[in-house]
């Protein structure tokens, strides 16, 4: 039997959706799957339940947090698509709370429906895998799916982006140039893309697992670069705000003595 | 009093299918025969005009494009061109054609996934593309092929399908060589004839006649004399010329409790923006084989109807793909190795539209030493949504009254009715400042 698979938008862009659709193998994935849940491109509606669900988005109102928990009801492997359902993503950048951001936007004016501080889906959820990216790759995608498909299991990238700009001979943006490129603390897994062209990493994948992301070294190294204090927490916050060691890390080195 | 408003029965839709991002309707049928309809927008807030405050200018523009991904080169060449002009960088003629071919090519891929993925189904009977797929592989392929082409371009001149990272300010961190811009060039050429199919499949579908009425257009008027996006003032099809300074002038927005989106309107009245505005106000700056084709089927480009929409981006991919070969031509001829122009603590105001896939785009910015201080973005699905929400009431209004009572059947139809528009939910919501 084909394994069910869904496909599930909280508050995002539908960036990780959009790659996941668009991908050249729809159709070799529409017959080695059933794809269950998929309302961005189809009408079909939600019907039992689905092996795996493929989460975009952050969860940002009341109702996001309902259907979330539905689909992890729902699905026996529940993968964290995208940058905003594993770490909160860009909307969570900002550190005021929700009250001080929706009467920044909207005023007094009143909304019926309940809104909330952009969190990731782990602060609510069991996520089975974090398939990361901003948006993810294609070929990590097809990976995922592919592994599934044969019953195993996706590995964890646990290696820098640094070891794939190295390997394809960049120069250093950050050492070379001063850049505050965040490549040395960010997951690897997209061909060192944006510093491919020059451009210093952002950390759209989010950042190392197993604790192994040193904000600390790096952030000492753009202190040494002339960087400021506030210029370097903000660049780190943009996609790593999730991940629970950023704060107490930056706080060793930032921290004024 | 109380008696005439008595529900009789309402149509909910919590989530309509096949359209970018979350939104629902929400019809009810009053005994007097008039109807209530709201498009309730329930996408999650993400503030992002308040998040960018006290931010870097540069890792801001990174973050616009974040406000969608069908749209998110529009947004990143917005977002930079409005950075520029609040700080006074000027940039070559080489980067705006540059630009200017990754905008298109947005565009291109953002109206081919909306007609081949999301509205085609609907007009041949399928739940989706894979199940069309089945049955017409010849227009799955064709769509999937213009896709590929116009994400390609995306890659090569933005770095990134989604979320380019190579459009800077001052310019391009990288430059696509003679040899990739020749390749895109080639590309298009490959994919033209794919472009006629989309129109070939819209001949057959006919625009509901109840919805025929007067509609005011607006649009970016292009910076040439020819037809594109990009475009220093906008006009409307009641014969008004603003700049984007003027913007505050002309277009209000407003709160509505059943939308995280707010409500956009010109001089006061709903009005529509968008493939079918571009091509009512400036179908004499277009050129070519899409031109040609347009001139055929006037009557599918009626600016009474909204689903003329649909038939006006089938135009535009054509007529895009041309103007793409052009610009790919030129742009391979002479191209130079430049460098960004950058001015890095700089301080300024700055106001620009452009034309996203779904119609208008406005940015406003206040930057102070490299740091954003306010921004301000009004986005096209902002702006059209009370036009569409009141097509939404006039069609249920007509259906009820014309005896048809199938509540499944109805909202079938009002959802291809929504879906003919392409809203693009995610920078509808994500994107509202209180004006005060």
């Amino acid at each position: 039997m084909k394994k069910k698979i869904m496909v599930h938008a909280l508050t995002s862009c539908y960036g990780c959706q959009l790659r996941l659709a668009a991908l050249e193998e729809i159709e070799e994935i529409a017959e080695n799957f059933e794809i269950v849940y998929f309302p961005m491109i189809s009408s079909k509606e939600l019907e039992g339940d689905a092996d795996i669900a493929f989460v975009e988005g952050s969860v940002s109102t009341e109702k996001d947090l309902v259907e979330l928990k539905k689909i992890r009801k729902n699905a026996k492997i529940l993968v964290a698509m995208g940058t905003c359902a594993a770490f909160g993503g860009v909307q969570s950048w900002d550190e005021r709370d929700y009250e001080k951001l929706y009467r920044d936007v909207y005023g007094e004016e009143k909304i019926k429906f309940a809104g909330r501080k952009a969190e990731p889906l782990s602060k609510h959820v069991k996520v089975d895998y974090i398939l990361p990216g901003c948006p993810p790759e294609e070929w990590e995608i097809k990976y995922f799916l592919a592994c599934f498909l044969i019953g195993s299991w996706p590995e964890v990238i646990d290696y820098p982006v640094c070891q794939e700009c190295r390997s394809k001979g960049n120069p250093c943006l950050l050492l070379e140039k001063g850049e505050m490129c965040l490549g040395p603390v960010t997951r690897g897994g997209c061909s060192a893309r944006c510093p491919s062209y020059g451009i210093p990493c952002s950390g759209c994948r989010g950042s190392l697992p197993f604790g192994v992301a040193c904000f600390d070294s790096l952030a000492r190294i753009f202190l040494e670069k002339g960087y400021s204090r506030e210029e370097i927490r903000k660049k780190m916050r943009i996609f790593f705000s999730g991940d629970p060691e950023l704060e107490e890390k930056l706080e060793k080195v930032l921290s004024k003595r | 009093m109380k008696d005439e408003i008595r529900i009789v029965r309402p149509i909910i839709v919590d989530h309509i299918a096949r359209i970018e991002g979350k939104a629902g309707i929400e019809v009810r049928m009053k005994s007097d025969g008039t109807v209530d309809a709201k498009v309730n927008v329930i996408e999650g807030p993400r503030f992002f005009e308040s998040i960018v405050k006290g931010k870097n200018v540069n890792d801001a523009v990174s973050v616009f494009s974040r406000i969608c991904s069908f749209c998110s080169a529009a947004h990143k060449i917005t977002a930079v061109l409005c950075a520029e002009k609040a700080l006074g960088i000027e940039v070559s003629e080489q980067t705006m054609k540059l630009r200017e071919l990754l905008y298109l090519a947005n565009h291109i891929e953002s109206h081919t996934l909306h007609l081949f993925f999301l509205v085609f189904p609907d007009i041949l009977g399928f739940d989706s593309i894979v199940e069309m797929g089945k049955e017409y592989p010849e227009i799955l392929s064709a769509g999937m092929k213009l896709k590929e082409v116009s994400a390609r371009v995306q890659d090569i001149i933005g770095s990134r399908f989604i979320h380019a990272e190579n459009v800077v300010l001052g310019g391009f961190s990288k430059i696509p060589s003679k040899d990739k811009l020749e390749r895109i060039k080639r590309d298009y050429e490959e994919v033209e004839k794919f472009a006629e199919i989309a129109t070939e499949i819209l001949m057959n579908f006919e625009y509901p006649e109840y919805l025929d009425r007067e509609r005011v257009h607006l649009a970016v008027k292009p910076h040439g004399d020819e037809y594109t996006v990009i475009g220093s003032s906008m006009e409307t099809s009641r014969g008004d010329e603003f700049s984007p300074e003027d913007y505050r002038k002309f277009l209000k927005e407003k709160v509505v409790s059943h939308s995280f989106a707010k409500h956009v309107s010109l001089n006061g009245s709903r009005f529509m923006t968008g493939a079918i505005s571009r091509y009512t106000l400036f179908k004499n700056l277009m050129v070519g084989k899409g031109r040609e084709k347009a001139i055929l089927k006037p009557l599918m480009l009626n600016p009474r109807n909204p689903f003329s929409n649909n038939f006006a981006q089938a135009i535009e991919i054509m007529y895009f793909i041309e103007r793409s070969k052009k610009l790919a031509e030129e742009l391979a001829e002479g191209i130079k190795d430049e460098r960004p122009t950058s001015l890095e603590k700089g301080s300024g105001k700055g106001t620009v539209c452009t034309e996203a896939p779904r119609g208008t785009l406005i940015y406003s910015m206040r930057i102070e030493n490299g740091i954003i201080r306010e921004t301000d973005i009004i986005t096209p699905t902002g702006m059209f949504l009370a036009l569409m929400e009141e097509d939404v009431r006039i069609a249920a209004e007509h259906m009820w009254k014309s005896g048809e009572k199938n509540v499944n059947k109805i909202s079938r139809k009002l959802e291809t009715l929504v879906r003919a528009y392409d809203p693009c939910i995610s920078c509808s919501v994500h994107v509202c400042k209180v004006r005060k």
